[in-house]
């Protein structure tokens, strides 16, 4: 291949400097007026009944323009993961609601003229309640006499995947464990918001920083019962999303405010709203039994896990399938079988969050091996090696093949440059500081061929009069990178500088179609799409000089931004060209792709980790930190890295210290950042990043995903470290310093016995 | 909502003194770490406002000559980047550096801190520790001291009355003072201290104060370990003993709380930091 002036280098993103010099309009930084302010009312109980609802006072003050109650709901219930009609997920969502599941369930909303006073006429509302006992251990309800608290609905939603034979080999070692991940709070700096209003021609126009602008107008048309081409919604800046803004949020609520007085709605959540009221990762408890030989083959997995969709479907189902898929994809195993089963509890409900499912099930499969490890006497690194994948295997549950897959040199070259063998075998001390080392491999996928949802996408490519290109598509970018790496693989093609194409975002009245900024899919699926127009409309153009020039079109050639004639040697601008090409040939220099993926190869990551754990406070440092990725390619290296680094922070808090966690009437304690802890730059190790890239066909310039994957091997690469530098067994994240303080002293004391 | 902005103490008390005579609902404000994440919380509140920050008397930080005065407006930045702070009250100096992140640092002050009266307030241990008293004014001028104790046994500042205010922190000079402050929250920075310990104790024995925080309203003495370090016996034993005294003081203060467990243990990893502390500072001489 010739040398690639654009793709695999650090081209500077495109809104840089918008964004370093804090010029970008957020949403929440337009100015206010223009629109009516909306404050939620959230459910300060985790199960009930609303009795009453007293809003006298809050209509009474100035500025109050209406005030929304449980008897504003339309009646009709959403399912904020849907788009299409076949998904069977349960539509169980009420827009306002008098039976309020959870603590920050949504039970209506004022309108004011401003904020302030939305807020204090919000707090204003007085509200009565019949207040029942919540449910909020999810092994609880998982059991089959526990009474599904959500009229009509199930209480458990099961899923199976297994292959291979069920028997167990007699010698076979086996490690049998209970892993347990926490809920979490996404953490995007954009608390969220959305803003509707009803424009000329009855169209209801709903602006949102959202990662799905299609799947919005699905729920939004079907829950009104508005025709789709009246439901006009446009993706706005994003300020983080980690899957928080995947699912439909608040929007429903936004625009039932706008069509129900006309007028411009704005709504804005707070910190305490956005944890309370929109989604979390879910939680898991999965029950893992791992069978190998002595020599450390692996035999058998069987998996059982429980995963927590709080108080309403959402995507859970489709997290917990996702887990499961997951399984047949990392190591060869010659039996498995996985059943994982959703249910529901009186917290904030789950949704998508960056990984889908794949940090939970990691956390499960991964922690496990180490501990298998353990009993086999074996170095976790060189037990992995004899049970990954190779390249081009197949997946033995069905799904699709995992193309490239170059996890075992991730985890060679890893080695090598963390001096896993050496630093390993270093004793963790026997003072009060434990130094340990850990790792824990991964994968994930490209998009949703094989999946039951369909993928594929659309574009539109056109020159402009001066040379410039426009891609017009239906993209979101959710500050990873998406619209940087599309420019480049265009640029690339059609030879000129990446500042001279703009690439378009959501907007369902003017962009074609496209699933969204989800399931790891922009790079590998859109980035495809993108590279196959841009050879599309290459070609057309190209033809459309050669007929304007009168000459042959193999004489022409794209270079910098001119048509050059091989045989004449004439340059002639782009710009130039679609002008004449305007006027002589009365056409467009532009192209149409529909496009769908016929591959959904698999992602790969190792990351080790060294931790120093204090054994007196039970406090955690990570101290160095290497994180390898099989990418096919980085289209951007500088992006890509940084989608790393973002991926271990969000990874080292999911280790160490970010829970949702309950009081027993089901009241959050951590409903603001103050208790809620994220990891900061003082507790961030430095993180070394190593790529493989071997190239993934399929992909654009052999590239594939990095934003999801990134983040899912952190949490066990973590408490595998520590686990070896304490000899303890911990399974339940994260490691709280109050967790390992409890560890260390059940140790002390089986040990003194 | 009506705000006041007196630049000097004088004017404090004219704004004070007709606060009270109307009388209306008044806040002061500092820094605003606390006060304005309070108020945005409750938009019910909606108090007026009387800004110190622009007072200047209440940003000094000046030696006597038997004690030093902070002024209650002083920030944390200022408190643990002087030089006399460092020297004489390190444990202060320290408990200031650990506060929050820069941001709250250059804007969070020590008035507000024991205003707001949170268990977990950082400097009160190490007030504490140090024998500091707060000096109260009131609209008149007059002025009267208070413990730090006092003022965080009734937080919400309901130990002072709506015409006073906390004009300065006084520390006495004490010849030969070593003082330390250990904390242990959920991360390294940024974090609410779950635990800690401020310990003050001079060359000689005599003299130990030590006070844990985030035991209770106010700072807990912690006598028993005291007698244990005052033997100045660094033995391991001795050690041992400290570390004991310590995880006992912590159950006598928080019998049958949920974090017990997890506190009895940590105060056993901060008792250590503060021992290796005052081993290395004593025995440098
Ligand atoms: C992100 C963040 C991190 C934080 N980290 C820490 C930490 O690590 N440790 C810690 O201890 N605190 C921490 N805090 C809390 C806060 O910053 C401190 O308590 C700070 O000292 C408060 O001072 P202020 O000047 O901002 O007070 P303000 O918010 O202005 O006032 C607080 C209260 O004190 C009253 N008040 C203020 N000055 C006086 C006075 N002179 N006389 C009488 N009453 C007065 C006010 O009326 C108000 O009730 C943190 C806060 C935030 C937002």
């Amino acid at each position: 291949m010739a040398e690639l002036k654009y793709v695999g280098r650090d081209v500077q993103r495109n809104d840089i400097v918008e964004k370093a010099s804090g010029r970008i309009k957020y949403m929440g930084d337009r100015m206010q007026g223009g629109a009516a302010h909306a404050r939620l009312i959230l459910s300060p109980i985790a199960r009930g009944r609303v009795v009453s609802f007293d809003a006298s006072e809050a209509e009474r003050m100035p500025g109050v323009l209406r005030v929304f109650s449980p008897k504003d709901d339309p009646g009709k219930r959403f399912n904020s993961a849907l788009f299409l009609p076949d998904q069977t997920d349960l539509q169980d969502h009420p827009v306002f609601t008098d039976k309020p599941l959870f603590v920050g369930d949504i039970l209506g909303a004022v309108l004011a003229k401003d904020e302030e006073t939305a807020r204090a006429a919000a707090a204003a509302v007085k509200i009565g309640f019949e207040e029942e006992a919540p449910l909020l251990d999810m092994e609880q309800a998982a059991l089959p006499q526990t009474p599904s608290f959500r009229e009509g609905m199930p209480q458990v939603v099961e899923g199976k995947i297994a292959y291979g034979e069920e028997s167990l080999p007699g010698d076979a070692i086996i490690l049998e464990s209970v892993v347990r991940t926490q809920k979490i709070h996404h953490g995007a700096m954009e608390n969220h918001i959305c803003e509707a209003r009803m424009e000329y021609g009855g169209v209801l126009l709903v602006e949102t920083p959202c990662q799905m602008a299609f799947t919005v107008r699905y729920v939004l048309a079907d829950l009104f019962g508005i025709p789709f081409n009246k439901v006009r919604v446009v993706k706005t800046p994003v300020g983080g999303a980690f899957g928080g803004k995947q699912e439909v949020g608040i929007e429903p609520h936004c625009a039932l405010m706008a069509l129900k007085t006309g007028l411009p709605v704005r709504l804005a959540l707070d910190r305490t709203q956005t944890i309370l009221a929109t989604r979390t990762r879910a939680a898991s408890v999965g029950r893992i039994l791992i069978a190998a030989d002595r020599e450390g083959n692996l035999l058998r997995r069987e998996m059982d896990v429980i995963v927590d969709a709080g108080a309403y479907a959402t995507g859970t189902q489709r997290v917990m399938m996702a887990m499961g898929k997951k399984t047949s994809r990392l190591y060869r195993i010659p039996s498995q079988s996985f059943r994982g089963r959703t249910v529901f509890t009186n917290t904030t409900p789950a949704g998508a969050c960056r990984g889908y499912g794949s940090p939970q099930i990691h956390a499960i499969t991964e922690i496990a091996m180490d501990l298998l490890a353990r009993k086999l006497l074996l170095d976790p690194a060189e037990f992995r090696l004899k049970n990954l994948v190779h390249p081009w295997d197949t997946d033995p549950a069905g799904g699709p093949a995992l193309g490239n897959a170059r996890i075992r040199d991730c985890l060679v070259r890893g080695m090598e440059v963390f001096r896993w063998n050496e630093r390993r075998v270093i004793p963790s001390g026997t003072g009060r500081f434990r130094r340990g080392v850990g790792l824990a491999c991964c994968t994930h996928g490209n998009g949703y061929f094989g999946s039951p949802y369909p993928d594929f996408m659309s574009m539109a490519m056109r020159f402009c009069e001066d040379g410039t290109v426009l891609v017009n598509a239906g993209l979101q970018e959710l500050g990873n990178g998406t619209l940087t790496t599309i420019g480049q693989i265009v640029a690339e093609v059609l030879d000129l500088p990446p500042e001279r194409v703009e690439v378009s975002e959501s907007d369902t009245s003017t962009t074609p179609f496209d699933v969204g900024c989800v399931a790891s899919r922009v790079t590998y699926v859109c980035g495809s799409c993108a590279l196959e127009l841009a050879e599309k409309l290459k070609s057309r153009f190209l033809g459309q000089c050669a007929r304007v020039l009168a000459v042959d079109a193999h004489r022409l050639s794209l270079k910098n931004g001119n048509v050059v004639d091989s045989e004449e040697g004439g340059r002639r601008s782009y710009g130039g060209m679609v002008c004449r090409i305007a006027k002589e040939l009365r056409e467009e220099a532009g192209e149409y792709l529909h496009y769908k993926p016929e591959a959904n190869p698999a992602s790969y990551g190792v990351h080790f980790a060294e931790t120093l754990t204090d054994t007196l406070t039970g406090t955690v440092e990570v101290t160095d930190y290497l994180a390898v990725h099989d990418v096919g390619r980085a289209i951007n290296p500088r992006l890509l890295r940084g989608q790393i680094y973002g991926g271990v922070q969000m990874g080292v808090g999911m280790a160490l210290s970010e829970e949702l966690v309950y009081d027993s009437k089901g009241r959050p304690k951590s409903a603001s950042l103050s208790r809620y802890t994220m990891i900061n730059a003082p507790s961030m190790p430095k993180v070394g990043v190593l790529l493989v890239e071997e190239g993934e066909p399929g992909g654009p310039f052999g590239g594939k995903s990095i934003g999801e994957i990134c983040t899912v091997p952190v949490a066990p690469a973590i408490a595998n470290a520590v686990n070896a530098s304490l000899g303890t067994m911990m399974t339940e994240l994260p490691f709280t310093p109050e967790r390992i303080l409890a560890a260390l002293s059940a140790r002390r004391e089986t040990n003194a016995r | 909502m009506r705000v006041d902005t007196p630049s000097n103490v004088s004017e404090l008390r004219d704004v004070l003194r007709s606060a009270v005579a109307v009388p209306r609902k008044c806040s002061l404000l500092a820094g605003g770490t606390d006060l304005l994440v309070h108020l945005r919380a409750s938009p019910d509140l909606s108090p007026d406002l009387i800004d110190l920050s622009g007072v200047k008397e209440l940003k000094n930080i000046e030696i006597h000559r038997d004690h030093m005065e902070i002024g209650a407006c002083a920030t944390f930045s200022q408190i643990e980047g002087h030089p006399l702070v460092q020297e004489r009250f390190s444990a202060l100096a320290r408990a200031a550096s650990l506060v929050g992140s820069p941001q709250i640092r250059n804007l969070g002050t020590i008035g507000g801190n024991l205003a707001n009266a949170s268990p977990a307030a950082d400097s009160l241990p190490p007030l504490c520790a140090l024998e500091a008293s707060l000096l109260i004014e009131n609209a008149e001028g007059a002025q009267s001291t208070l413990s730090p104790a006092q003022v965080a046994s009734a937080p919400g500042k309901d130990s002072l009355h709506a015409d006073q205010y906390i004009r300065a922190v006084l520390l006495p000079l004490r010849e030969n003072l070593l003082s330390f402050f250990v904390k242990t929250g959920s991360r390294k920075a940024v974090a609410i201290s779950k635990l800690s310990l401020a310990l003050a104790l001079s060359f000689e024995p005599g003299h130990v104060r030590l006070f844990a925080g985030s035991l209770g309203t106010s700072p807990i003495r912690m006598e028993a370990a005291e007698a244990v370090l005052d033997r100045r016996d660094w033995t391991e034993a001795n050690h041992t003993a400290f570390l004991d005294a310590l995880s006992g003081a912590v159950e006598r203060a928080i019998p049958g709380r949920a974090s017990l467990p997890f506190k009895r243990l940590a105060v056993r990893g901060l008792g250590d930091d503060l021992w290796t502390a005052a081993k290395e500072a004593i025995s440098r001489g």
